[in-house]
Order: C-alpha cells, then sequence, then structure tokens
C-alpha cells in the first residue's frame, strides 16, 4: 500500500502545546497521523483513515535512559504511543472513544510540573546567556583604533543578538507562568 | 515528637497520592497501579501515566514506598514503613472529615 506523506512547517511558542495537541487531533480527524517532528517546526504526517486520535505533549528532559524507559513503559502500558521528541517535548497519541479524551496528568499538581520543568530548563538557559553576554559587552571595552573592522562588526552583531534573545526569554517565561496561573483557575 | 510532626507535612495527600499508597500495600508496577486505584476508587479516581510517574517518583524520594524489583523492565514498589504511616495520618483526617459530615446531618456512601 502506499501511503501518501505530507509536511507541514507549524509554529507553536511553549505555552500553547494545548493548541499544538488539538491542531495535530485536528489532522487526525482529517486522515493525516503525525509520523515525526524535526526541527524548524517540521511536523510529517502520514495519510490513512480519519481516526479520533487524542495527543498529548509533555515536558520530560532525557535524564538518563534507565529513567526514560520506565516513564515510557508506564505510558505504553496505559496504551499511550510515543512518536518522538523535539528539544525534549514528547509527543504521546492514544486512540479514543468518538468524542472521548484521555489524558496523560489527572491533576493540577502533575500537569503544572510539567510547566515547572519547562520553566527551570529556560531560566537556566536564560542565566547562562545573560552570563555569556555580559562578559561579551565588557570586553568590547577593551576596543582601541587598532581594532579590526571585523572584530567590532562580531561584537555589534553579539550585542544586537542579545538585546533581541533576552527579551524574548523573558517575554516566553512571563508567558508561561501565566499559563499556569491560568491552569490553576480552571482545574478544579 | 519532632518526627511525628514531620509526616504531617505530607498532609493533606491528593487523591491520587492516597490511593496510590494504598495500592502499594502489596508490590505492584505502574500500570498495576493504575488499574487497581480506578477499582480500589469505584471508578471516581483515573490516574494517568504522566501524574503516576510524577507521583511515583516523588514518593520514593521521600522514602514513603521502595523499589523491590522488576519485572519485564517494569519497576516494582511497594510502600514503607513511613508509608504507612502517612497513609494512616491522612484516614484519620478523613475520618474526621466524615464525622464532621454526619453531624452536619448526612448519611455516608
Amino acid at each position: 500500500m502506499n501511503t501518501e506523506i505530507r509536511t507541514h512547517s507549524k509554529w507553536f511558542w511553549p505555552w500553547q502545546d494545548d493548541k499544538e495537541e488539538a491542531w495535530l487531533e485536528q489532522m487526525s480527524r482529517e486522515g493525516w497521523h503525525l509520523r515525526s517532528v524535526r526541527l524548524l517546526c517540521s511536523y510529517t504526517f502520514a495519510q490513512g483513515p480519519a481516526l479520533p486520535y487524542t495527543y498529548r505533549l509533555d515536558y520530560f528532559p532525557a535524564s538518563g535512559q534507565e529513567k526514560f524507559a520506565e516513564y515510557a513503559q508506564l505510558f505504553r502500558d496505559a496504551g499511550w504511543e510515543y512518536l518522538g521528541e523535539l528539544s525534549n517535548w514528547r509527543y504521546w497519541r492514544k486512540l479514543v472513544e468518538q468524542g472521548e479524551t484521555a489524558e496523560i496528568f489527572t491533576d493540577r499538581e502533575s500537569k503544572l510540573s510539567k510547566y515547572r520543568r519547562l520553566l527551570g530548563f529556560l531560566t537556566l538557559l536564560l542565566v547562562i546567556l545573560s552570563l555569556l553576554g555580559s562578559n561579551l559587552l565588557l570586553n568590547a571595552r577593551g576596543f582601541d583604533a587598532d581594532t579590526p573592522d571585523f572584530i567590532r562588526g562580531v561584537y555589534t552583531f553579539g550585542r544586537v543578538s542579545y538585546a533581541v534573545i533576552i527579551p524574548l526569554y523573558v517575554f516566553i517565561i512571563v508567558k508561561i507562568l501565566r499559563r499556569m496561573n491560568q491552569l490553576k483557575i480552571i482545574f478544579e | 515528637m519532632k518526627a511525628k510532626d514531620d509526616l504531617e507535612r505530607y498532609l493533606p495527600l491528593t487523591e491520587s497520592t492516597y490511593y496510590t499508597l494504598a495500592a502499594l500495600a502489596e508490590p505492584l508496577h505502574g500500570y498495576a497501579i493504575m488499574q487497581k486505584v480506578e477499582t480500589a476508587s469505584a471508578g471516581t479516581v483515573k490516574i494517568g501515566p504522566g501524574t503516576l510517574y510524577g507521583a511515583l517518583q516523588a514518593l520514593e524520594k521521600e522514602g514513603l514506598i521502595v523499589k523491590t524489583g522488576e519485572e519485564e523492565r517494569r519497576k516494582i514498589y511497594a510502600i514503607t514503613a513511613k508509608g504507612r504511616q502517612v497513609l494512616k495520618k491522612q484516614m484519620d483526617r478523613l475520618a474526621i472529615m466524615l464525622r464532621s459530615g454526619a453531624a452536619a446531618g448526612l448519611e455516608e456512601a
């Protein structure tokens, strides 16, 4: 049988995981089932019969093969199929009855923990970037008349990048915090 | 006295945690816990795999449960003496809650 394959590019922010799940579910209802997720937001789908899949994303940093094996075994035993990983986001799906959904997190605390893991990682990255960035700015003071334009250019590029990246990180972190706050209100 | 008070910090247990601890009176692997909890709670509590994974990690870290073995790549857990104490404390709390409800003129299920 010839299976038709299609690749889509679509951007989702890290706090839009529920939107991403809904989109994947809609694709499956139209007969396009996720096969893999790759860098640059590239989703590959295979065509088949329309199916009522529930898709769920978990943020689970790979902390050792054994931990992931135990984690994945629990999901598989509960009927979830593993589709792959992209920057620590794990893609899971489960076939459900028409009109039903399944959940990987069944209480508020554990659902919030997912975002806490994500925040932990992003905050660590932000700190590292800030330290590297301040180093870059301090070094720039050492320029004199002999400093080649090329080097000056590199530093300028670096500074402009940081001026964009750092606020973007802060923005993302704030958005995730707001999503967590929203969950606290919705759940229970 | 100190040790006793320390256990209070685990309370109140979430429903998922309470049923998970109670299920581990016998050594079980993850999926068996999910099934047992659903039955024991008469279908009122279903535990998703993400929630259970987090609960097992936390309970083991706090020494309320312990890994006792492995069966076809599935880790088996059982409740510890400390876990039993915490479970008992939660039961006492629940008993108080039930009495309070009864005092309000409502009957137990």
